[in-house]
């Protein structure tokens, strides 16, 4: 009998060590200001860009779901390569997942117009919606980058004339930041995976 | 005494030498340069990317082929202006017959489907250096 209550007690700790994906609570990332009492998190600036089919994207068509965003541009011969194929293989594990995107925003539009991004979309297999590859004006570009804490700046001594980071990074439905990987460093990808997951079990919020 | 000296330094040579060939393989070169010039677009193990760079685990490295491996090492391939090749592959002018060899019995060793077999500096005799160029 005695052993009953004892296991009785110690019941709840069978549950307790168990990796729950909906009880994990993703840090917003960025500097967060108090307004009115409440916390005003760091969120992505608005922006309006054109994808690979024409369309118009913005970050309201994006914010049905959740995102995962990168920087780039077709012609980079030097991080992106290792980065995109990160993002592909994020584009493969979410590919039938309702809820989450992909984002590819080139940093050289002038190189990158829509037909060259709608090659490079054909040469990777994959379409929008599920993953869109962004063109706008530069500098509004260079400045989003920072939204994203994504290192981005021109550099005509750097190869391609780009110099950016290969961070990956996860957006919520709000628009605030939540997660990031390394692009250049598969082995961070699959806790970014988690994350995303994470994210989709609290409603993308 | 500086016998055992000399015996003992020997030794030491043979073991650290076996040690090296252990962890790098006996291609080190190859390796070395294919890490630091190819493995940034073509990835570590030769997949590439999709079609937007191509891989090697799907390429002829049978010896027919050697001229055109050679020279598409040496020469690069320019991106073309309809955009079916939208990245450039840059040249490697400053590489010499040795380091080529070393890369390409590398790939060779690690990518080809049937042909495995080390190449030897005599086999880049049937090779035209200049490429047609």
């Amino acid at each position: 009998m005695n052993k009953f209550w004892l296991f009785l007690l110690f019941f709840p700790l069978l549950f307790s060590c168990k990796n729950d994906p909906s009880k994990t609570e993703l840090p917003y990332l960025g500097n967060q200001e108090m307004v009115d009492g409440r916390p005003k998190y760091h969120s992505i600036r608005d922006f309006e860009y054109m994808n690979q089919d024409s369309q118009i994207v913005t970050n309201k068509t994006l914010a049905d779901g959740v995102y995962i965003a990168d920087f780039f541009f077709t012609s980079c011969p030097s991080i992106c390569p290792k980065v995109m194929k990160q993002m592909l293989r994020l584009y493969e594990t979410f590919e039938s997942t309702p809820g989450v995107s992909l984002v590819s925003f080139t940093l050289d539009p002038v190189r990158d117009d829509v037909n060259k991004l709608a090659l490079y979309a054909q040469n990777l297999e994959v379409k929008a919606p599920k993953w869109h590859f962004l063109t706008g004006d530069k500098d509004f570009t260079l400045d989003l980058a920072d939204d994203f804490f994504v290192a981005a700046l021109e550099d005509p001594d750097a190869p391609g004339g780009f110099d950016h980071s290969g961070k990956i990074i996860l957006v919520d439905k709000n628009g605030h930041v939540r997660s990031f990987c390394e692009g250049t460093e598969p082995e961070t990808i699959p806790k970014f995976i988690e994350d995303v997951k994470a994210l989709l079990a609290k409603n993308g919020q | 005494m500086v016998n055992n000296i000399l015996k003992t330094s020997i030794g030491l040579l043979t073991l650290s030498t076996l040690a090296y060939a252990c962890m790098y393989g006996t291609n080190a070169q190859g390796s070395r340069i294919y890490t630091s010039k190819c493995a940034q677009c073509h990835m570590e193990d030769g997949s590439g990317l999709g079609k937007q760079i191509p891989s090697l685990q799907r390429y002829d490295y049978s010896d027919q082929n050697l001229p055109k491996l050679y020279c598409m090492i040496r020469h690069g391939i320019n991106a073309d202006s309809i955009g079916e090749i939208m990245q450039a592959m840059p040249a490697q002018p400053k590489m010499n017959d040795v380091e080529m060899l070393n890369l390409i019995n590398y790939l060779r060793d690690q990518f080809s489907q049937t042909n495995t077999a080390a190449l030897t500096l005599k086999d880049f005799q049937t090779v035209d250096k200049n490429c047609g160029l």
